[in-house]
């Protein structure tokens, strides 16, 4: 005895396939508003994991990246001013030594000031010695010539 | 959902953004309840379930990639959350549950998807109703099952040939 509530027999396996996608269009979903309110209460008093690993992640390498790039920005302000300090001293008190020869001002400008310094003084300290010697070796030659008469 | 595309509430969710998940839990809920119900679950535990896995899926959010759509990812945990209600010991009994009372079964009575729900092994229906009834594709179904993809395949077979031996003659071979 055939059944009245069986479905029409499809004809081929494209129909069968057709048939079951239009069949399950019939069954209706289960909208649930109440479920959707309770999943949303407990997803707002959930954090996402996601959001949480994110900042987890950025609280870890942030400081580093801060006081890094912290660190970097002072030592490049520092060698700046120091550099430029430097050349406006150098610029300033010109030497009263006269120089050996007139360098080209790239050169002087790669020579390092801290090396510098200390070659214009003790140039001057051996000039200043020289001096003392000659006035020592006048005194000597004087004192000898009156000790002769 | 409508205006929004899925890819972007999706991305919006991953950021922390609840108004972006609720419309997609808004989207995928009535579908997902209607997959348990179909595979014997009643109507209240189904939505306990539904509403365990939608939980899960915002706690896991990132663990979802875009290599997958959504909707597979979804489908995964759900099916995974009824797999670990099947292996409790006071779970109740799926697919031995389906009973009057259960307002999908009645609606079931005249559709072809009653004759597969009856003739077909639950493994089965469920692959023929994730491929046909939801619109999965062959790997997204042995996704979402954690099958093979032959699996599905000869599987989708076999249930083809079943429904339309049943249909023709009456009875399944």
């Amino acid at each position: 005895m055939k059944n009245p509530n069986r479905p029409a027999p499809p004809e081929h396996s494209a129909n069968l396939a057709d048939t079951l996608s239009n069949e399950a269009q019939r069954i209706p979903a289960a909208e649930n508003a109440g479920l959707v309110a309770r999943v949303m209460q407990d997803v707002r008093a959930t954090p996402n994991r996601a959001r949480v690993h994110v900042t987890e992640r950025n609280a870890g390498w942030q400081p580093w990246l801060l006081a890094g790039a912290t660190a970097t920005v002072a030592l490049t302000i520092t060698t700046i001013v120091t550099l430029a300090v430097t050349s406006t001293i150098e610029d300033s008190s010109p030497s009263n030594l006269p120089r050996q020869a007139s360098l080209p001002r790239i050169v002087e400008a790669r020579v390092d000031p801290v090396l510098a310094s200390p070659e214009q003084d003790l140039a001057g300290e051996l000039q200043r010695i020289r001096a003392d010697l000659d006035s020592i070796g006048r005194m000597v030659s004087i004192r000898l010539e009156s000790d002769s008469q | 959902m409508n205006s929004i595309p899925e890819t972007e509430l999706v991305g919006r969710a991953q950021a922390g953004s609840a108004d972006a998940f609720e419309q997609l839990v808004v989207h995928y809920q009535p579908r997902l309840t209607r997959y348990l119900c179909l595979r014997g679950l009643p109507r209240h535990d189904a939505d306990d379930a539904v509403q365990r896995a939608l939980i899960a899926a915002w706690q896991n959010l990132d663990s979802y990639r875009d290599k997958w759509r959504f909707s597979t990812w979804l489908y995964t945990i759900t099916h995974r959350s009824i797999e670990r209600l099947r292996e409790q010991p006071d779970s109740p009994a799926i697919e031995a549950q389906a009973g009057d009372h259960d307002v999908f079964q009645r609606q079931l009575c005249d559709n072809v998807w009653a004759a597969a729900r009856q003739h077909l092994e639950p493994e089965a229906f469920t692959a023929m109703w994730l491929h046909y009834g939801e619109g999965f594709s062959g790997a997204e179904t042995a996704r979402i099952m954690k099958r093979s993809q032959v699996w599905v395949r000869v599987g989708l077979h076999r249930s083809r040939q079943t429904l339309k031996r049943l249909l023709h003659c009456g009875e399944p071979a």
